[in-house]
């Protein structure tokens, strides 16, 4: 006779224990992060008015473009969660967001630097792409304490899912802001507008692998992310 | 061109600490992170190889 196993066995949705959380993917996307940090701080021109202060440009946004990136893919997946209920995308969903809110962190972080520099001020309330970025912020930390507090699996993708759902929805507000409110300390978009780019050659080309550079980090924070996920639900099953 | 994103080197506003500053919390936000998910993996992987079989003996 035998003994019943000490171990439950893995659901259908859990697949094995990923061998390794860090990939080459990460490694590229490190790689390309350092790339991107020499060449906006050796190979870019400083610029006239704002002087170095202006290369945080190449951080800033960047990074809320990869924070739109990650927290539209919460959105999508939390949609195909409610209509599939495929585990698989739930973990997904958790991975985008908790990836979404470090770059909207790194967004809310060198903002006001940038602000306080150019514009003399840390914050404004009234400026609508601050504030409804702030928004965003505080719906993606909602999203992850949501996940956090509620025990029932099921409960806990379905709750948080709708609120990933609702938390996407501040996106093309916080783009459109500028064009929506009048007061406002942002500038109108010098790249993502309608018609040529207004940055001179090599600003702009910066600009662009520096968004290639920070869109495959969030990818690959993301992926990592997915197999920690795993881990952590391999181990709740192993100690359930 | 507007001179907001020209490159001419006129006297540009003294704003070099502001910029190492951001790009050195930038890099310590994401090292952070990597750190976390690091530390997370291998928690989970020794709670994982703590409740297999063998290490129960």
């Amino acid at each position: 006779m035998t003994a019943a196993p000490p171990v439950a066995a893995p659901s259908a949705a859990t697949p094995a224990a990923p061998r390794a959380v860090f990939d080459w993917f990460f490694a590229l996307a490190g790689l390309g992060v350092v790339a991107i940090y020499v060449r906006a701080i050796y190979f870019t021109p400083i610029e006239a008015t704002q002087g170095a202060a202006q290369k945080i440009y190449y951080l800033h946004v960047p990074a809320a473009l990869a924070a739109y990136i990650a927290v539209s893919l919460t959105a999508l997946m939390s949609i195909v969660y409610l209509w599939l209920h495929d585990e698989r995308a739930d973990r997904l969903a958790d991975a985008s967001a908790e990836v979404g809110l470090v770059f909207l962190t790194v967004v809310l972080a060198t903002g006001p630097l940038w602000g306080h520099k150019i514009w003399g001020a840390w914050w404004a309330w009234w400026d609508m792409r601050l504030t409804l970025t702030l928004f965003l912020w505080f719906v993606v930390a909602a999203y992850l304490v949501v996940r956090g507090a509620v025990e029932d699996a099921a409960m806990r993708a379905r709750f948080s899912a709708v609120l990933g759902i609702l938390g996407a929805l501040l996106i093309p507000f916080i783009h459109l802001s500028v064009y929506l409110f009048q007061a406002r300390l942002h500038p109108m978009p010098i790249v993502l507008k309608p018609g040529e780019p207004s940055l001179p050659g090599e600003m702009l080309t910066t600009f662009l692998l520096a968004f290639l550079a920070f869109a495959v980090l969030c990818l690959a924070f993301i992926g990592v992310r997915y197999r920690v996920g795993v881990l952590r639900d391999l181990a709740a099953e192993a100690i359930a | 061109m507007s001179p907001l994103v020209s490159t001419a080197q006129a006297s540009p506003v003294a704003s070099w600490g502001t910029y190492h500053v951001a790009y050195a919390l930038v890099a310590a936000i994401y090292l952070w992170y990597t750190l976390w998910l690091w530390t997370r993996a291998r928690r989970y992987r020794r709670a994982i190889d703590s409740a297999k079989p063998s290490s129960r003996r």
